[in-house]
């Protein structure tokens, strides 16, 4: 098809499209503009889950001090879980800010870039929110058990240390499954571990802003 | 002060409203998804509306905030289906009538499929170049380079007359 026979089908279409715009547009009167069924916010489940998740754990810090803990040990625990608190709650918040102040009016490939550069932001840092449980578990059994007056490093110390040990050794084996899987880029595992460490959706929000990053720079 | 914003932002958006419903669909292929995202654009223009500069050109605005929602609405949807959906003729319910011209039915349904097949970015592209924009204003909206909008409209144009 040559491009003026192209362009005279996208003018039938156009003709098509003017008939149907009288439904379509009545729908638009129908509807209050300022719903909020707005599908430009492609993270907001998992930044409102961490946000909760975030004040969840601030709450349960603000009981441990409510207790008056004297243990180092505790105190210990509940200041570095009062931190991972607030870490969730800051970052949530950042990129929710983020996205709410985007601009739609920008040009298509800054806002595009934007939205993939945001998205892949806060997906690394969900993989290293999630990874932290390897050991974050700890201080948090320790603050459950200081809400009722238990210092568990002095109950059970081994349980913090075999913990610990556990949990550094957990990190070290899914570090070297990952290294092992990045230089294996063909095998079964390298697509296994990509799903699962660093997830699809991190892979297709890199994929999409190199979309978008070539779509700027490809000149010639 | 505000009914004469919004009265004016009502008349620009009727004037130009066919802007909305060709971007609807050039990404949406089902009526109510067609529906939808035409609901979201005006939504995002009327959110946008307030810091809308007059001197800068209306459709200009527009385009940019319908292409940038349309493009986010479909990544959105493909993220939500785990996969592209691909063209099936079944699913795809297009705009209106047939004519009953074979030709004309027949030169739709080859673009149709073409533009399908192109990423959201590229579509966009497509979409100005059939509606005869300048290659400044391409650019404008994009945020490209005029020369990259003139090597991709020869790729383009190449790449149409190879496959359709």
């Amino acid at each position: 098809m040559e491009l003026d026979e192209l362009k005279s089908a996208w003018q039938t279409l156009d003709q098509r499209l003017q008939r149907e715009e009288a439904i379509s547009l009545a729908l638009y009167k129908h509807q209050k503009l300022d719903s909020t069924r707005s599908s430009l916010r492609p993270l907001h489940f998992g930044q409102l889950l961490q946000l909760f998740g975030g004040l969840f754990v601030i709450f349960l810090a603000g009981l441990l001090w409510s207790t008056k803990p004297t243990a180092i040990p505790v105190i210990s625990a509940g200041v570095i879980v009062h931190l991972y608190g607030i870490a969730c709650v800051i970052t949530a918040g950042v990129v929710m800010g983020t996205i709410h102040r985007i601009d739609y009016s920008g040009s298509v490939v800054e806002i595009q870039s934007k939205l993939a550069s945001v998205r892949r932001a806060y997906l690394i840092g969900a993989v290293v929110a999630g990874l932290s449980w390897w050991l974050m578990w700890i201080p948090f059994l320790m603050v459950l058990a200081g809400l009722v007056h238990v210092d568990l490093y002095s109950q059970a110390p081994s349980l913090v240390w075999i913990g610990t040990a556990i949990g550094i050794a957990g990190l070290v084996v899914m570090l070297g499954i990952y290294r092992y899987s990045q230089s294996h880029p063909h095998s079964r595992m390298r697509q296994v571990v990509d799903d699962a460490v660093t997830g699809r959706s991190l892979q297709r929000a890199q994929a999409y802003l190199d979309e978008v990053r070539q779509f700027q720079s490809e000149n010639g | 002060m505000e009914d004469e914003r919004k009265h004016e932002f009502e008349a620009l958006l009727q004037e130009h409203r066919a802007i909305v419903f060709k971007v609807a669909n050039t990404y949406c292929w089902r009526p109510e998804d067609r529906a939808d995202l035409a609901q979201e654009i005006a939504v995002q223009l009327w959110r946008g509306w307030p810091r809308y500069d007059a001197s800068r050109t209306f459709t200009t605005w527009m385009y940019r905030i319908a292409l940038n929602v349309a493009i986010s609405y479909v990544r959105k949807e493909a993220r939500q289906r785990e996969i592209s959906v691909p063209f099936e003729e079944e699913l795809h319910d297009r705009v209106g009538e047939r004519s009953g011209d074979p030709v004309v039915e027949d030169r739709l349904h080859r673009l149709q499929q073409f533009m399908e097949r192109q990423a959201p970015l590229d579509r966009a592209l497509l979409l100005l170049y059939l509606e005869d924009r300048s290659q400044r204003e391409i650019g404008d909206i994009l945020g490209i380079t005029p020369t990259n909008v003139s090597t991709k409209i020869n790729r383009l144009k190449q790449k149409i007359r190879a496959e359709i």
